[in-house]
This record gives structure tokens, C-alpha cells and sequence, in this order.
């Protein structure tokens, strides 16, 4: 064929998934191609009828409207049409009319199939949904991020792959020492019959045993740490890594199915291949005393977020990490209150809500925060020092950079500061008669999790309130329409974004329109089957265990979850980059044609998804 | 059919009698397309030549291409592109414009009577479509001339005539420049190509016709091939 239709090359190399393909599969193309030119108005695919060749606009746009007429997509210049049909067998389902003149280039579905058969990312691009599309993009790094280490896939079994040497909590001081030795290790896990009890260091022996003259004889049982600080080997590395930090500890007891297996060191912890700054930050943080060098520290944030971003953390990683870092000056704050107002005169937990209760905070945000006291509280005898306890920590927090929630919702707030029994009730009152302003506070107030404190007084009503909304249908459809109430943008035209009304926006929020509906998606999730994490991918995961979603939904929309927060904490890092504030108002401009495919693919697994919740809680979606 | 069709076909028969066996032959013996039939159910050739200049018969062509149309689609897969060898050197002026210099033809280019005889086996039992037709009729009619004595009777449509058929009917002559190539692309939305290849003009063409006629009259409206084709 002696042919140099370049024009037609150049066009194909612009655009997934002919971009895709390799120079020689590509440069065969042009010449099966054949060109359609269709007036504006015209019907290009009829529903109900049948098509033979997949369809890319050269120039102008398209219209998708479903069986129903309702509009689903609208297409320019490079987007493609017919696919779906073609992979059917050639019937076409939703009609695609010309809005503009259009010029259309057409490949014959035996060049089409022949295609899918020798490029697999080109079949891949065609997977309907575009979940498994989706999938391999999460796999396909962005161009302009270097994949040094990824710190969002190691988990503690990564780190510490041995097992501990286990020995009898009978031995001796000497022979604990002996197989400490023999074993080129540091720590012993101590075993009484089969399970572990406690382990035992090599610093242990020294500061406990050696420097007060214990003698080496005495059984090991006597300096060993009993019941240690565990975490489990699935949990990601860097909590692992934080864990050993907060704790001032260099060994951490690691377990599996709940029993202790082995011992996670800090010479394990390689913090160099691991990426140091977030853990040193947070090591800082905890030695810092001074308001002011704690403002200079949570500058760091932004600083985290653009360089976690170019090193390619996942999303989930990175909002975790950053929430370490709000953790850490929360935690800071409130032991500097108790410093400054004597030791609480009740047992007290400090709860996170919202994104920081969830660990996925992007760049700082407000807080969102709440105390619970002790039933022995009253506000008499104790009330001026919480006040002046709430008030130290929530302005700490403002003067940090996160700044005061503008719903009040913080334990600065009274009525966000109250003994067990009154969250109780707030809590029932909520669930038994959700108004429009509880499910508002559901965002906050259901996503809650303990930053210090009493454990009990957290878990006692955190588990009441689960068991509570497990048990409440007409609650639970409340939130299944809360969860509704926003949803994703159709997808993109001509540098907008595609709104449901037809209307075109500027710039895309997405976290509102984003990552939220997902957020509130699996919060109904976890709420029907009592699961006790907020964290959205862990609820998503562990209802899809218990039954309320099915694994492969969970799957999509952890990695839909994905792929919009990373999207959106590479627009924060760009912002942060050019020294603006990052937010989250993302311009389709700022998209590559790699993201907005999968951005659109995102959405499309959401909005699946959305009805599928509403038709299970029997819920009129307005689409 | 119409009177030009009619004394075209009489044309075509009367020189198939003497003409010799090969291109022209095969060419002469095809049937033109009916003319009262409806415009997209007949084939054509998107053609386009880029010569040293526009007379025929002191200039010479120097690349043909063509496209055919089907159904109302541009058939790229049928697309050719043919370098002819001149005779005389390539005069410098044009080859800035066409790029195409002489130690590339003299490797690439096919001899005149070769490149016709490509050109007419393509254009057999086709209407042809070009930009500007008479430069195109007036080059084939010259080589024909020069190799078969004869100048055979072509069905063409002029995407040039059409634009000024619609100008005129919206009371709007042209100015100056408004029916280039290009500039009618152009007012169509039709995405901008690199000019001075004879293909990508051809393939140009082609969409500048498809774009003309889905304009043309309303909706469902089935315009004869008669009313577009010159002779």
C-alpha cells in the first residue's frame, strides 16, 4: 500500500487507546479506516439497531442518550463511540446523534477485533465499566512520577519476613541472653506452653537485669515486657513504622490471626528504602514543646504531600500518613494541655471525625473533632477544665493550620464535649429520628475514631452506636439516600466537566464530587453489617466479608477511591508546588488524556454503584 | 437521463470502438454511473494532481492521488499515491511548494502512460471528484491526447462548483480566496491537513464533498447525481 496518510497517523497518535499501540500496529491503521461525515442532528447509531465499525471523531461532537433517553456521555474530538455494541455482537444500545457536524473515522470491527486480539492494552481499554481498566491504570504509573518506593503496598510482613525466635518464659536471664547470641537477634518472643506472652530484649537485659544487679539465674519472666505492643502483619508498614516512633520503642511484636509471630525491629525498618521524612516528622513532633515550633512543624504537610505524590504513595498511603502527622500534633497539643492544666481530673477520650477519623486527609482541611467523658463528669466540678482543656487543643489545632470547624463541630463546642451517656443518647436520637441536620452530622459523627484517651469509654459507645444502626432499616435508608445526594459528573467535554443537567462547570471538586459519594457509600456499607473501621477502604473491604457489598464492587470502588484521591493529591501537590493553597477544584485542563480516561472510568464505577444502593434501599434516583 | 449524460455515453461508446487493448479500453468499456440516481449511491474518485503549473499543455504532472468514496464514505484503505516522472527538470519554484525534487523522482516516479493507465483502471464505471475540476480534466485529457489520441469523456464533480452554487443560492458571491481548498474546510469545521500533497488534498476533497452535500437540501431530501455532476 503506498500511502502516507499522515494526517490520519498524527491523529490516531494522540489518542487512548490508539496512543497505546505500538508505532507498527499504528502506522497500518489509516488505511483501514474509512471517513463519515455526519450533519448535526443526524443519528449516527440507532438504538436497537446494529453497527459494524468502531467510531472516533475527528472533529465535532456527539450525543449518548440511553434506551430511556436519558443522556450519558456527551463526545469530541479524539473520544471514540460503538465499542460496547461491537463487543455485543454488533447491536447497538444507546443512540449516538451528531450535536455538530461531525467527521468521523470509522474501523471495521474485523480491524477492531484483530486489534484486541494482538495489543492487549488496546482490548484492555474496552473492558466494559472500565473497572479493569481502571485496575491497570492504578498499575500504570503517571509519567512524571518517579516510582522509587512504594509505600502504600508494604505491609509489616514485608518488613520483618522471619519468624521470632520463641523460647519458654522459664529460661534464665543468662540464657535468654545465650540465644539472643546464638540467634544474631535482638528480642526473644516468650512463649508460656503455646501461646506468647511477652518478649524480651537485648536492652531489657541490659538496663533491667545488668545495670541494678539482677542475677542471671532469676527467670527471664522478670524483666521480659508481658503483653507488648502488637500490630498485625497485615497492617501497612508505615503505621508500623509510627507506631515504633509515638512509642519511642525499637521493637514491636508482629502479629498473625491474633497471635504473636515474630518481632519487627527498627534495623527492619529500613527508613531510608521506606521514606523517612513522615516518620521523623512525627518523631519531631513528639519532642517538640513550644506552640510555635509545633506551627513550623505542620508546614511540613504540604511539603509531605508534594513529595509523597512524586514519589508515587498511593492515595490511601498518603492520606493515611498525613493523618499520622494531624494525629501526632493532636496528640502534642493535648499533652501540652494536660501539662499546662494538671492531670484530668476524669478518664477522657479525644475523637477524630470526618477525613482525619477516616485517615484520609489530603491536604489540611478543618477539624472535626469531639471529647467523651467519663459518667463521673459533671459539669460543676470538672466543666471549667475541659473547657479550658477542648479550647487549648482546638485553637493549637487552628493555629496549625486546621482551622476551626465552621459547623462548630468540635470539643471546643459544649455540646460536642459530654459524658458517655449523653453521646449515647445523641446517638440514639439520631438514628431513631434522622432530621436532615443528623444526617449532616453523619459525615462527622459516624466516621469517628480515637486519637487518645480512654479506650473503653471510645469502644463501649462506639460498638452501642454500630449495634444501634445495624438494627435500624428506616435509618439505614436515610443514609442510603444521603449517600446519594451527590454524585459524580458524567465525564468531561471539551476541557468541562460534563454535569448530569447538561450544563457545563469550570472546574471538577473532587472530593465533593469525588471521593465523598464513595465515602458515604461505604459508611452505609459498614453501618448495615456493624463493621467497626472508618477508614473507607478498610470498610469497603470488611463489608464486603460480612456481606453487604460483594467483593468484586468493593474492589471497583476501592480502586475508583484510588484513583480520585490520587488524582486529587496531585492536584494539591501542584498547588502546593506553585505556592497557591491547594484545594480541591481540579480544571479538566490540568488532566492528561491518561487521567481523564480513568477519571471518566471512576465515575462511571460510582455512579453503577449509586444505583445499585438505591435500588436495594428502594430509593428514586434522579438522574 | 440528461442530454450531456446521454451524449457523454454516446462519446464513450463511439471511441471504445477504435480504442486499443489496456487502460483506456478497460476504462472506456465500464458504463459511467446513472446520473438519475440518488448522489451517495454511486461510486467516486477523490482526485488530485500537483503539477509544475496550470497549463496543461506546457506543464506537467508531477503526483497523483485519489481516494474512492463509497456509500458515502471515504474508503482510505483504497487510497493511492503515484509520483510521475517528468521529462524535463522540476522547476525550482514548484518544487518549494510540492516538495518533490528530481532525484526523487528519478527513483520513485512512474513513467506518464503507467501512472495514467493506473489513474483510468481507478476511475473506470466512477464519478470524479475534484477541487477545481478543469485543471484535473484538462491534465487527463492532455496525457490521454499525447498517448491514445483521444481525450475520453469524464463525469466530474467540482467540490469548487458546489461551494459556489451554495454561495450564490444564499446570495453571497465569493470573495477573494473564500473557495480555496482550505478556506471552504474551513467554514465547514473541517479539521486543518498539510496542503501540496496530492493525497491528503484528495482525502480533503473527499470530506469537503461529504460535508457539502449532507448540507445539501433538507432532511431525507435524495439529490440526483444529475444535479452535481459536470461532463
Amino acid at each position: 500500500m503506498e500511502i502516507e496518510l499522515l494526517e490520519v497517523l498524527d491523529f490516531l497518535a494522540l489518542y487512548p487507546p490508539f496512543s497505546l499501540l505500538s508505532p507498527e500496529l499504528r502506522r497500518d491503521l489509516p488505511v483501514r479506516m474509512e471517513i463519515q461525515y455526519a450533519r448535526r442532528g443526524t443519528e449516527i447509531l440507532t438504538s436497537g439497531g446494529r453497527t459494524d465499525a468502531l467510531h472516533l471523531i475527528r472533529g465535532g461532537a456527539v450525543e449518548v442518550h440511553g434506551p430511556d433517553g436519558e443522556l450519558l456521555r456527551r463526545l469530541g474530538e479524539g473520544e471514540l463511540f460503538g465499542a460496547q455494541a461491537l463487543i455485543r455482537g454488533g447491536k447497538v444500545r444507546n443512540r449516538v446523534t451528531a450535536i455538530e457536524d461531525a467527521l468521523i473515522y470509522r474501523l471495521p470491527v474485523t480491524e477492531f477485533q484483530r486489534l484486541c486480539q494482538e495489543d492487549y492494552a488496546f482490548a484492555e481499554f474496552f473492558v466494559p465499566l472500565g473497572a479493569d481498566r481502571l485496575r491497570s491504570a492504578l498499575r500504570t504509573p503517571p509519567r512524571d512520577s518517579l516510582s522509587l518506593f512504594d509505600l502504600g503496598s508494604a505491609r509489616v510482613s514485608d518488613l520483618a519476613p522471619s519468624p521470632g525466635v520463641t523460647a519458654p518464659t522459664s529460661i534464665t536471664i543468662r540464657q535468654a541472653a545465650e540465644l539472643l547470641m546464638l540467634h544474631q537477634c535482638s528480642a526473644l518472643l516468650l512463649s508460656d506452653g503455646k501461646i506468647p506472652q511477652g518478649i524480651v530484649t537485648d536492652r531489657d537485659i541490659t538496663l533491667r537485669a545488668v545495670a541494678t544487679g539482677l542475677p542471671g539465674e532469676l527467670p527471664v519472666s522478670t524483666i521480659m515486657t508481658p503483653h507488648p505492643l502488637s500490630i498485625d502483619e497485615e497492617s501497612p508498614a508505615i503505621d508500623a513504622m509510627l507506631l515504633m516512633e509515638e512509642q519511642n520503642i525499637n521493637h514491636l511484636a508482629v502479629r498473625r490471626n491474633g497471635r504473636m509471630t515474630g518481632i519487627l525491629t527498627s534495623a527492619d525498618v529500613s527508613f531510608k528504602q521506606l521514606g523517612s521524612s513522615p516518620v521523623y516528622l512525627v518523631g519531631r513532633i513528639h519532642r517538640l514543646t513550644d506552640l510555635a515550633e509545633l506551627r513550623e512543624a505542620a508546614q511540613a504537610s504540604h511539603r509531605l504531600l508534594v513529595s509523597m505524590t512524586s514519589a508515587n504513595v498511593t492515595a490511601q498511603a498518603l492520606g493515611r500518613t498525613l493523618t499520622h502527622l494531624t494525629d501526632a500534633i493532636t496528640l502534642r497539643l493535648i499533652r501540652m494541655a494536660e501539662e499546662r492544666l494538671g492531670r484530668p481530673p476524669v478518664a477522657y477520650a479525644w475523637m477524630a471525625g470526618g477525613s482525619q477519623g477516616r485517615q484520609e486527609q489530603g491536604a489540611k482541611g478543618d477539624q472535626d473533632n469531639g471529647l467523651i467523658l467519663d459518667d463521673a463528669y459533671t459539669p460543676a466540678a470538672h466543666g471549667r477544665y475541659f473547657a479550658e482543656f477542648s479550647q487549648f487543643v482546638c485553637d493549637g489545632l487552628d493555629a496549625c493550620g486546621y482551622d476551626y470547624c465552621p459547623g462548630e463541630m468540635m470539643a471546643s463546642n459544649a455540646q460536642w464535649r459530654q459524658p458517655a451517656r449523653i453521646w449515647r443518647d445523641l446517638f440514639a436520637q439520631w438514628i431513631d429520628d434522622p432530621t436532615q441536620q443528623a444526617l449532616m452530622l453523619s459525615s462527622v459523627f459516624f466516621d469517628l475514631r480515637r486519637v487518645h484517651g480512654d479506650a473503653a469509654l471510645f469502644d463501649d459507645l462506639h460498638r452501642s452506636v454500630l449495634k444501634k444502626a445495624r438494627d435500624n432499616k428506616v435509618f439505614l435508608a436515610h443514609m442510603a439516600d444521603n449517600a446519594l445526594s451527590r454524585q459524580p459528573p458524567l465525564g468531561f467535554f471539551r476541557n468541562l466537566v460534563l454535569e448530569r443537567t447538561g450544563e457545563h462547570a469550570a472546574t471538577l471538586d473532587l472530593k465533593l464530587n469525588g471521593v465523598i459519594p464513595i465515602v458515604d457509600m461505604a459508611r452505609v456499607y459498614a453501618l448495615e453489617t456493624e463493621v467497626t473501621a472508618v477508614n473507607t477502604w478498610e470498610r469497603l473491604s470488611l463489608a464486603s466479608v460480612k456481606g453487604s457489598v460483594t467483593p468484586a464492587a468493593a474492589r471497583d470502588l476501592s480502586e475508583a477511591m484510588e484513583f480520585i484521591g490520587a488524582t486529587r493529591f496531585r492536584h494539591q501537590a501542584r498547588r502546593a508546588r506553585e505556592g497557591k493553597i491547594p484545594n480541591n477544584h481540579l480544571s479538566p485542563e490540568e488532566l492528561s488524556d491518561f487521567e481523564r480516561q480513568h477519571l471518566k472510568d471512576a465515575f462511571r464505577v460510582v455512579r453503577v454503584m449509586q444505583r445499585s444502593l438505591a435500588h436495594h434501599h428502594q430509593i428514586a434516583l434522579l438522574t | 437521463m440528461g442530454m450531456r449524460a446521454r451524449m457523454a455515453d454516446w462519446r464513450r461508446r463511439y471511441q471504445l470502438r477504435q480504442a486499443p487493448e489496456g487502460p483506456l479500453r478497460h476504462f472506456l468499456s465500464t458504463p459511467f454511473p446513472r446520473d438519475d440516481l440518488p448522489w451517495d449511491a454511486v461510486e467516486y474518485l477523490a482526485l488530485d494532481f500537483e503539477t509544475t503549473g496550470f497549463d496543461a499543455a506546457r506543464h506537467e504532472v508531477l503526483s497523483i492521488g485519489f481516494v474512492p468514496i463509497r456509500e458515502a464514505r471515504v474508503r482510505l484503505g483504497e487510497a493511492v499515491h503515484l509520483l510521475v516522472r517528468p521529462t524535463r527538470p522540476i522547476p525550482p519554484e514548484t518544487a518549494v511548494i510540492h516538495r518533490l525534487t528530481d532525484d526523487q523522482m528519478a527513483l520513485e516516479g512512474l513513467p506518464l502512460a503507467e501512472a495514467l493507465g493506473r489513474l483510468l483502471q481507478a476511475m473506470a464505471g466512477r464519478v470524479i471528484l475534484a477541487h477545481f475540476a478543469p485543471l484535473e480534466r484538462a491534465f487527463i485529457h492532455q496525457a490521454s491526447l499525447q498517448l491514445y489520441r483521444v481525450a475520453p469523456p469524464l463525469p466530474m464533480v467540482d467540490t469548487m462548483s458546489l461551494a459556489l452554487h451554495a454561495l450564490t443560492k444564499k446570495n453571497h458571491p465569493p470573495k477573494e480566496g473564500e473557495l480555496r481548498l482550505a478556506a471552504l474546510r474551513e467554514r465547514h469545521g473541517l479539521p486543518r491537513y498539510r496542503a501540496h500533497n496530492a493525497l491528503s488534498d484528495a482525502v480533503a476533497t473527499a470530506e469537503l464533498f461529504l460535508a457539502q452535500m449532507a448540507h445539501r437540501g433538507g432532511p431525507g431530501e435524495a439529490i440526483p447525481l444529475g444535479r452535481i455532476v459536470e461532463w
